[in-house]
């Protein structure tokens, strides 16, 4: 039997992810995006309308972290415009039809397009710090 | 047989593909074996926890360091 706890080249708690997560396919690419970057150890998604709402939670979690990630689904850029009103920088911003997906309004999302939107953010963030991901932080017995 | 082993590089993800590239070393099973570090890539196959196995084009392990045995069971070894 052996534990293994101990973390691994995870650079990712100060990452905050605010996703859009609008009305449209790109916004809920946003979104997905966003989820699996949580799940894969490279930020933490947090609720820009939270943040928006102007609840002390949120906007002291975006004071204190390393790196704002804002994920837009268009050009509208309602989550980095909520970011920046609340006074936060953005670190790294994201829109998902400068990624070459069109907005629509019907919600048939893809795993391609979802891994698209989520490696570009990914790599955004490597070349923003020479960062490296990591494995997710979960315990594992055996 | 294709094996894919997902995660960006950390000490976990290292320890798996030692794992499975002893195991094939071990065993003598041929098996072209590909290390994958982008999220784009892992997204696309289904990963959403590293380390991950993904044995042709099924992902087999998810989230944790396999042990030896695991990967022999997987090969059919």
């Amino acid at each position: 039997m052996s534990s293994v706890t101990e973390r691994c080249g995870c650079q990712s708690d100060g990452v905050l992810l605010f996703s859009c997560s609008g009305g449209s396919n790109v916004g809920q690419l946003a979104n997905e995006a966003a989820k699996a970057l949580t799940q894969l150890g490279q930020g933490r998604m947090s609720c820009v309308v939270g943040l928006a709402a102007h609840l002390p939670d949120f906007d002291e979690k975006a004071e204190f972290s390393e790196t704002i990630v804002a994920i837009d689904g268009c050009e509208t850029a309602c989550a980095r415009k909520a970011v920046e009103h609340l006074e936060h920088r953005v670190d790294v911003h994201v829109i998902v039809t400068e990624l070459g997906i069109e907005k629509n309004h019907r919600f048939d999302l893809t795993r391609e397009q979802i891994a698209a939107v989520a490696g570009a953010v990914a790599d955004r963030l490597n070349a923003l710090s020479g960062r490296v991901g990591c494995c997710a932080d979960t315990e594992e017995r055996r | 047989m294709k094996i894919r082993i997902f995660g960006p590089g950390c000490m976990k993800c290292r320890e798996t593909e030692k794992i499975v590239r002893n195991v094939l070393a071990e065993t003598g099973i041929e098996a072209d074996v590909e290390k994958v570090e982008d999220v784009n890539s892992m997204v696309a196959a289904g990963v959403l926890a590293t380390p991950a196995v993904e044995i042709d084009g099924q992902v087999k392990i998810a989230g944790r360091v396999p042990r030896p045995e695991d990967i022999k069971k997987l090969l059919g070894a």
